[in-house]
């Protein structure tokens, strides 16, 4: 078919051997190609969350499930892809078998490990039924010393905890430790 | 258009260098062309060190998401202070370097393709990339080309050899149309990468063939 300079005698462009050689190695499926866009899709996900997140000022006294939620909706971002991308059923509580998967999130939006584990352990005293956090001790927002407040808070009704809660918490936080660090 | 300004200065400078100042603001589609260029780059890389195609997959997918979230987090110029390209590459090689680890500790051991050195022991060439390079380059050029074009060279050639009818049908053109459009499409992009350094090889090879 092909006759000279690349030209077909149907007045079509041949493409030349190395072109069509370096193409077959692009070759990808539409299914490849789908759920790699839609992990770009759920990067810019986190990255939307990680700048929402830096424009807030201070700690905020939520279980680590609604602080995520809050910070996804103030970002327009669909937290139930981003939570199905990453392989987690859910944030209140993390489970330890999705651990990672829950520090991959955490980490990507900007959260500390120590952020993390205070986040953490209100979800558990929320699901305890405590309420450690008095309004005005701790007001909303937590200002620059709210972390180390509420970290305070919550060492003191730890102390009321069943022993089986205590170890499930530090179960948990030597999960969370690990999987966090793993990530670096 | 981003790409078209920031082509090799040097001969050594890509449009992909941009890429980590584009994810920190965050712009949208520098992660839809992240994916689109290296998803496929990775994947070449992690089938020619011999995993199974779905693993290959599963870890190229792993990366496309990672490495703007690496880069976001201040992983890139911390640890290299260069080359985006150089820096995603070695995060590729580790990557593969860690699969092949584990592997290796189980006792159903795949091992890595011999007549490559072990991935992220430092002795690998420019040969171990070359393959990536080549996608990374034939992708970047594809991204470049006016839609049209860019979408039919896709239907034809990246997602599985679809005739012109079919691709006709998807486009709503003429089959005609389609032939035609295409043609142009190649054309522009042989043109692109003909110059290219990272098909230095891919060119010689056909040459030496010719």
């Amino acid at each position: 078919m092909a006759t000279t300079e690349g030209i077909t005698d149907l007045g079509e462009y041949e493409p030349p051997r190395w072109l069509q050689v370096a193409m077959e190695a692009s070759h990808v499926s539409p299914e490849f190609d789908a759920r790699c866009r839609e992990a770009g899709e759920v990067a810019l996900d986190l990255a939307r969350m990680r700048r929402e997140k830096g424009r807030g000022q201070g700690f905020v006294d939520l279980s680590l499930g609604a602080y995520v939620d809050a910070i996804a909706q103030l970002a327009s971002v669909d937290l139930a892809r981003v939570l199905r991308w990453l392989e987690v059923p859910g944030l209140d509580p993390i489970d330890l078998t999705t651990v990672k998967g829950s520090m991959r999130l955490c980490k990507a939006i900007g959260l500390s490990l120590r952020e993390t584990l205070a986040h953490v352990r209100i979800g558990f005293a929320g699901s305890a039924g405590f309420r450690p956090f008095n309004p005005e001790v701790f007001p909303r927002g937590g200002g620059r010393r709210g972390l180390d407040r509420c970290e305070a808070a919550l060492a003191e009704a730890e102390t009321e905890y069943d022993l089986e809660i205590l170890h499930r918490i530090r179960q948990l936080e030597a999960a969370i430790h690990s999987a966090y660090y793993e990530l670096d | 258009m981003w790409w078209k300004e920031h082509v090799t200065e040097n001969g050594t400078r890509f449009a992909v260098e941009l890429f980590p100042a584009r994810f920190r603001e965050p712009d949208p589609k520098a992660f839809q062309d992240f994916a689109k260029i290296f998803g496929p780059a990775f994947r070449r890389y992690f089938l020619l060190r011999g995993l199974d195609p779905f693993e290959a997959e599963d870890l190229a997918v792993n990366l496309v998401g990672d490495i703007p979230m690496r880069v976001i987090d201040g992983k890139f110029e911390t640890r290299t202070g260069g080359s985006f390209r150089a820096w995603t590459l070695t995060q590729m090689r580790n990557t593969a370097h860690d699969w092949w680890r584990k592997r290796h500790r189980s006792p159903d051991v795949i091992p890595m393709r011999e007549d490559t050195a072990e991935p992220g022991t430092g002795t690998e060439t420019d040969v171990d990339t070359e393959d990536t390079d080549v996608v990374v380059a034939v992708r970047e050029a594809i991204a470049s080309l006016p839609k049209q074009f860019r979408e039919i060279v896709e239907l034809r050639h990246l997602w599985g050899e679809q005739d012109y009818a079919g691709v006709a049908a998807t486009l709503g053109i003429t089959s005609g149309a389609a032939r035609v459009r295409h043609s142009r499409a190649m054309a522009q992009l042989a043109e692109a990468l003909s110059t290219d350094p990272r098909l230095k090889r891919v060119l010689y090879r056909a040459q030496l063939g010719a």
